[in-house]
């Protein structure tokens, strides 16, 4: 439901933006473009209405193994002070709702949108359902009072109907279309060019675009360049039409035409019941139409200043789409990570979110989880191999499978948390980060050797401070050959390299090797809430495992009873000083 | 005649009047109309007086009233004003007119007139 709010405040915004630019600088494209192009410059702006443009271009790197994409958005740079000034207005909302006394917290974050949302439907349907009923009360009551009339000037398509409930000619009806006259005697000539004004209208379909840009105004009815953009569509329609219709007369022609005009808005004055209290934008109009008419046929040169114009006004609202739209996001982001309270769960990302990483080797396993909860901090999720979620089900080889719904319903049950959005990314990235840092300081609890994989050599780290390379991260990842278990290794590692991980470019790279996710958007657009939550808190939490074969010995300690995230682990006093020390060091 | 501005109440008085092809008295009226009190009749009546509606006669002691209006020509006015209304609230949206013209005055026009010397 957010993302249609999204939507339409992207789309009303950078519409609305448009709109106000092109109609401020009405009086200069007057002049530069013809009027057809000045009527037509409005269906780019409409169109800026109904498509929120987003453009992110791609940076590409490559090293030994892959081609890394990341992903860059076209406006990061201006939409960041928008997201620190939404990310401050947050801030002050949660800081009053918190001030309440707990039991009048009831108020948050995802009611609010509900009610925009509602609201905003409620208007758009009123609104349209109004409009409507209006055009067909009163077609109908046009008809009725009204008789046919015949004239040879017309196709045979258009019916024509005189009427004496009108000052001026109108048409209306999109798929049958009926003109109707005021009841008072035209002159051949007068109606002639009534009728080739009308059949302007008519060839163009200019009733469509007018239905369009009703449309328009009433999904984005709240807004009020909207109303502008509508304005200027009926007037600019007015001015081509004349345009087109006077555009190869003589100039006694033109001034039948004009006069013609003339006289029907006399008339139209005269027998006025109208209690309309509009100023004389109608006198202005009627005056335009005549200079344009009098201007006559512009030259083509028109034709290349029009272009241009079109081209920087395109570009131009291409630019201020994305700014908002990336506004948006980023304040949206933030927003939901900053504002929680209870554990419970806000928009459609909700908190806690499980990081899979795999190696696709010999085939695809879970071999490493991070849950994130984006406001209290990160647990590293150790997983054995043999550790089963429940019957005939284990994380590790299951996850990536089919059953991976059913997988994360167990993992939940089993940890006891709730798991909101996951992501599974391709471990190699992990090289790629630790080796573009140049090594990634890691603390060793207890002196590790192991074999490398690309030669074959034991491999020794020392207890205490190392630097890990790429390769080394992988290897020490994924072998089981460790003496006291993966478990302390991969939560020291995490903890030393989580800040550097979750920084922008880092997060765009791991979000461009994601191998499957419901996490809707870039994983990039996170980086920030990231980056807090692995300054807050790490620790590690420890897979609880069925089997009776426990892969060291060592293991035992730590396996057969299930561990809450970010509990304490009382049956370790190594753990828990060891979660203390990291967490100093990182802050 | 100036514009109606008839209510509804005036209306059904109205409705009487025309159904008579004769003048009528309140009493008359009334009658037809009894879920009203006399008074409110008589108040009426007086009213659609003053607005030119109906007109007056004095027979002996009582004031006998005739519909002046013509019953076809109220109701095309009515419809007038609906279409106006309808047309200024959404239709102007979604049809097209030669010209608009509400806010226009006479001397308007011989602005007009006079500046493309036509």
């Amino acid at each position: 439901m957010t993302e249609i709010l999204k939507y339409i405040a992207v789309t009303s915004l950078s519409g609305g933006l448009l709109t106000v630019i092109l109609f401020v600088l009405r009086p200069v494209t007057r002049r530069i473009l013809s009027p057809i192009w000045q009527y037509y410059i409005w269906l780019i702006v409409i169109f800026i209405w109904i498509v929120p443009i987003s453009l992110k271009y791609y940076v590409y790197t490559h090293d030994s193994l892959a081609d890394y994409r990341t992903e860059i958005s076209f406006t990061e740079s201006a939409s960041r002070p928008v997201a620190e000034m939404g990310s401050r207005i947050v801030d002050k909302y949660k800081a009053d709702i918190n001030a309440l006394p707990e039991e009048e917290r009831d108020f948050d974050i995802i009611n609010i949108f509900s009610i925009i949302t509602l609201v905003w439907v409620s208007g758009f349907i009123c609104i349209l359902s109004v409009k409507i009923f209006r055009y067909i009360v009163f077609k109908r009551a046009l008809y009725k009072n009204s008789l046919n009339c015949r004239t040879d000037m017309l196709p045979k398509q258009i019916v024509l109907r005189k009427t004496n409930m009108l000052g001026a000619p109108l048409m209306i009806g999109i798929f049958k279309p009926i003109i109707y006259l005021p009841d008072i005697d035209i002159s051949e000539e007068s109606l002639s060019y009534i009728l080739k004004h009308e059949l302007v209208h008519y060839k163009r379909r200019d009733i469509l675009y007018k239905w369009l840009a009703m449309f328009i105004g009433c999904i984005h009815w709240f807004d009020p360049a909207v109303y502008v953009l509508i304005k200027c569509i009926d007037e600019d329609c007015e001015i081509s039409c004349d345009y087109t219709v006077s555009r190869d007369m003589t100039c006694e022609e033109r001034q039948s035409y004009m006069n013609t005009l003339l006289d029907i808005a006399e008339y139209s004055v005269k027998r006025s019941v109208s209690l309309s209290t509009q100023m004389s934008g109608n006198k202005k109009l009627i005056m335009r139409r005549f200079t344009a008419i009098r201007k006559g046929k512009r030259k083509l040169s028109s034709f290349g200043a029009g272009l241009i114009a079109a081209v920087i006004v395109l570009s131009g609202s291409v630019y201020g789409a994305n700014i908002v739209n990336d506004c948006i996001t980023a304040v949206k982001a933030e927003a939901e990570y900053k504002y929680t309270t209870n554990n419970e769960l806000y928009f459609s990302y909700g908190n806690n979110i499980l990081l899979i990483g795999t190696l696709d080797k010999p085939r695809p396993l879970a071999e490493f989880a991070i849950i994130i909860n984006c406001k209290n901090g990160i647990s590293v999720l150790s997983i054995p191999a043999e550790a089963e979620l429940q019957e005939n089900m284990s994380l590790r080889y299951d996850f990536m499978g089919e059953k991976r719904e059913k997988v994360i319903d167990a993992l939940e049950n089993k940890l006891g948390i709730h798991i909101d959005k996951y992501a599974v990314f391709n471990a190699n990235a992990l090289k790629t980060i630790a080796d573009k840092t140049d090594g990634v300081d890691t603390y060793i609890e207890h002196k590790i050797v192991f074999e490398d994989t690309n030669t074959g050599i034991e491999k020794e780290f020392p207890k205490g401070i190392n630097k890990l390379y790429g390769d080394d991260i992988i290897d020490m990842l994924f072998t089981k050959d460790t003496e006291y278990g993966n478990a302390e290794f991969v939560l020291n590692l995490f903890s030393g390299c989580l800040p550097m991980l979750f920084e922008r470019e880092n997060m765009a790279m791991i979000g461009s090797n994601i191998i499957s996710t419901d996490i809707e958007g870039s994983l990039a657009d996170y980086s920030h809430m990231l980056k807090q939550a692995c300054y807050k808190r790490v620790c590690l939490m420890l897979m609880p495992c069925n089997t009776t074969e426990p892969s060291g010995e060592s293991m035992t300690e730590y396996y057969g009873y299930k561990q809450r995230l970010f509990g304490l682990y009382d049956r370790q006093p190594n753990m828990k000083k060891l979660r203390l020390q990291l967490t100093d060091i990182a802050e | 005649m100036k514009k109606n501005s008839i209510s509804s109440a005036e209306l059904e008085i109205m409705q009487v009047l025309w159904r008579s092809d004769k003048a009528m008295s309140v009493q008359e009226v009334h009658k037809s109309l009894s879920k009203w009190a006399y008074k409110t009749v008589a108040t009426l009546l007086m009213r659609l007086h003053e607005k030119g509606a109906v007109s007056v006669e004095k027979i002996g002691k009582a004031n006998y009233y005739t519909a002046i209006i013509d019953k076809e020509v109220y109701k095309k006015e009515q419809t007038r004003t609906l279409i106006s209304d309808l047309y200024d609230g959404s239709v102007k949206e979604l049809a097209v007119s030669l010209l608009k013209s509400d806010g226009m005055t006479q001397e308007d026009i011989e602005d007009i007139r006079k500046m493309f010397e036509l």
